[in-house]
């Protein structure tokens, strides 16, 4: 790839230290970078990890260790007035749409905050901007008297979407942004996010556990166990042709609405749950515990991402092998 | 399908709830029934009433029941007195919450939690006993007595298959004896009883079934020692600890994984095939629903607006509402990277229900009369119903244009 990549995450860890001795593996030695126009899907169980990825990338949680380049400069590196233009181009949009929106405050003052924090023009041009907004993100210019309780939760994540929008962001970090709402509803906003990606040139990081969702919206899309990226390739490239042994259980998980096609699949159950993250070795596969396919030189092998084919990378001693079994 | 096979069966049902003064008809003319052994889906969104019309199912909701039967096992729930209903819930009927955290009690040890429920059930004071026998005293003079023995242990005893060959080889003896009415008591006081220890060895039986390990030690446990999959299994072992007739599980899934997802539904189905009993599955899952419901009933605004067979629902659906459902969720395995057809609006308010048919206003195949006039339930199949004003022989050319004539085989 030629183009500078617009984020670039280097051997990123973020650690939480329970106590003295315990401490949360949350995110470890993750290398990911995403180039402009693009949209990569992060999938994982809940506890894998990728909020915290997501959030370190927002820099509310500082990295344990590893940098992160934004358009090739890294975030440690940049004084405050960078840092401050960082966190304007870089926006959030977060889960729940009822807990992220302040309840005491009307639609125009949340949308209006950030602008104002970031000084982006008289107070007119503020609320002309708002009404711009709300109609870009589907709702009326009404709207904004109004308070947050007083819409549906379609309608409430519209408004972040607005919110995070108004600071004229480049790169917009979807932290389960469709997982709250119902599922004639999600289509909606999905529509949205990919009309607004058309349409203002957006890159977004698209977190979420639904993998049928992540498919619609993403270009190349990653997969994290355990606070690693276990594989990332090409959407139709994941989906058609999984390496790793956890992207293959995980999309036998998945339900296919129609009965028909349910009743001729072959379903790989894993019946056991998800390690703790708390002290988890350097060492071994992390995904060996549960993997059907583990061999004993999994549990102390270390892994990492290998090139698999053009853009695919998987984490697995043993992807080359699976190919070979497939063919 | 036979009368008599139906366990459940609700009948013209609405329930309306007092708020702000005024009275909402929160659930409009439910019709639906379940089969012996049958998976029954209910789907819809949040809001649509699945959940309100399950739990006053069971009387379970301050709900006013101003109109229609619940009938289990021909006896009508809507009638009964509070007294009457306890004995049926927990062990003729029983629900898998959504929430584990917040439906077990976090200060109870899951072991007192799941023995709760049998001691509140097959303790039983003299005067039951004494009734009791006498039942099967009058069954086994009129029917086939080792039918009527296993039908009377069942009802009132609920064995496992062990349980039930070993209870069954020492009542025989007692009913050809001298006195069987003492006997059978005595058999009912010592052994037919719950106890303690009895119950104890039930829970770590339970919990072993849910492969939850170091069963004894899990016991003395509280909820938030256990994960989440776990804490929704120890939902499950609860409301099957009483074999019960009828389960019902109320999105049981949907805080869970994907992973584990599966694997806890594949337990409930198979716990409850093994049973023999039925299922009333709540769920916004179409992908759920389709492994593995055999009916399917789709709830919008309080109302079933369609229902049928599983592949009546996926393959024939004359309802837009349930077209635009199948059409709005992503699925992993179409190639196309097709747009997702979104339904567009939101379900109403049910303190703002519009006139006519509560879905026009999302509906694209809406006509004048879905503005002015609720449409009546239309009978296609045994099976498949739905209510909908397209099904009108005059609304003919309005189906045609939207593709509702083509009936796939």
């Amino acid at each position: 790839m030629s183009t500078q990549p617009i984020l670039e995450v280097k051997d990123l860890s973020v650690h939480f230290k329970l106590n003295r001795k315990n401490t949360v593996h949350a995110v470890t030695h993750v290398n990911l970078s995403i180039q402009p126009g693009e949209t990569v899907g992060l999938v994982g169980e809940s506890g894998c990890g990728k909020t915290t990825l997501g959030r370190a990338i927002k820099h509310i949680y500082e990295a344990t260790s590893g940098e992160i380049f934004y358009k090739g400069e890294s975030l440690q590196k940049m004084s405050k007035a960078e840092l401050n233009k960082y966190m304007q181009e870089v926006q959030m949009i977060f889960q729940d749409p009822y807990s992220s929106l302040d309840p005491r405050m009307t639609v125009r003052e949340i949308i209006k905050e950030g602008m104002r924090a970031n000084k982006l023009g008289t107070p007119k041009e503020m609320d002309d901007r708002v009404d711009e907004l709300l109609e870009m993100v589907g709702l009326h210019r009404e709207h904004a008297r109004r308070f947050p309780h007083e819409f549906s939760g379609g309608q409430r994540q519209r408004i972040g979407v607005a919110r995070a929008l108004a600071v004229n962001p480049k790169f917009i970090v979807c932290d389960e942004p469709t997982s709250a709402l119902d599922v004639s509803v999600q289509a909606q906003v999905i529509k949205l996010f990919n009309d607004l990606k058309k349409q203002l040139g957006l890159t977004y990081l698209f977190i979420s556990h639904d993998l049928a969702m992540v498919k619609y919206v993403s270009d190349r899309v990653a997969v994290m166990y355990l606070g690693e990226i276990v594989e990332i390739a090409p959407s139709d490239q994941l989906y058609h042709n999984p390496q790793h042994p956890y992207t293959k259980t995980l999309l036998s998980a998945v339900q296919i609405p129609d009965p028909k096609v349910e009743r001729s699949r072959k379903k790989m159950v894993i019946d056991t749950e998800i390690q703790s993250p708390v002290n988890l070795s350097e060492v071994g596969c992390r995904f060996a515990s549960r993997c059907p396919w583990a061999t004993e030189s999994c549990k102390t092998k270390v892994t990492h991402l290998e090139e698999v084919a053009p853009g695919h990378f998987a984490a697995c001693t043993m992807a080359a092998q699976h190919k070979e079994d497939m063919e | 399908m036979s009368e008599n096979t139906k366990i459940l069966e609700v009948k013209d049902l609405h329930v309306d709830f007092l708020s702000y003064g005024a009275e909402n008809h929160v659930i409009r003319d439910a019709n639906y029934y379940v089969n012996k052994g049958e998976v029954m889906a209910i789907v819809g969104e949040s809001g649509s009433g699945k959940s309100v019309l399950t739990q006053t199912t069971v009387r379970l909701t301050p709900g006013i029941i101003s109109q229609g039967q619940i009938l289990f096992e021909g006896k009508d729930l809507a009638h009964m007195t509070e007294k009457q209903l306890e004995e049926v819930r927990g062990r003729d009927i029983s629900i898998i919450f959504q929430d584990a955290m917040t439906a077990l009690n976090p200060t109870m040890r899951i072991g007192e939690q799941i023995t709760e429920v049998l001691m509140k059930h097959f303790v039983f004071t003299k005067a039951e006993m004494e009734q009791f026998t006498d039942e099967l005293l009058a069954a086994v003079k009129t029917q086939d007595p080792d039918a009527a023995l296993a039908a009377w242990l069942t009802e009132y005893f609920r064995p496992n298959e062990k349980q039930m060959a070993l209870w069954a080889s020492q009542l025989k003896p007692l009913l050809s004896g001298a006195d069987p009415r003492s006997a059978v008591i005595g058999w009912i006081k010592t052994t037919g009883n719950m106890t303690k220890e009895r119950a104890k060895e039930t829970a770590i039986d339970l919990l072993k079934m849910i492969k939850i390990s170091d069963p004894e030690k899990r016991l003395r446990q509280y909820i938030f020692q256990f994960s989440g999959g776990m804490r929704q299994r120890i939902m499950v072992a609860i409301a099957l600890a009483c074999r019960p007739k009828l389960l019902i599980a109320d999105e049981p899934t949907t805080a869970l994984d994907v992973t584990i997802k599966a694997e806890v539904l594949n337990m409930i189905i198979q716990l409850v095939r093994e049973l023999n009993s039925a299922i009333i599955l709540i769920t916004h899952d179409l992908g759920i629903v389709a492994s593995y419901a055999d009916r399917i009933g789709v709830m919008y605004a309080g109302e079933f607006v369609e229902t049928g067979t599983s592949d009546e629902i996926f393959y024939q659906s004359q309802h837009p509402y349930t077209r635009g459902l199948l059409k709005s969720i992503p699925r992993l395995d179409t190639d196309s990277n097709e747009d997702l057809k979104a339904i567009e609006g939101t379900p109403p308010n049910v303190t703002r229900m519009p006139k006519g048919c509560p879905f026009h206003p999302r509906c694209e195949c809406a006509m004048e009369i879905c503005r002015q006039q609720a449409p009546a339930l239309t009978t296609l199949s045994d099976t498949h119903a739905v209510r909908c004003w397209l099904q009108d022989p005059r609304a003919a050319e309005v189906r045609k244009k939207f593709g509702y004539e083509e009936v796939q085989p």
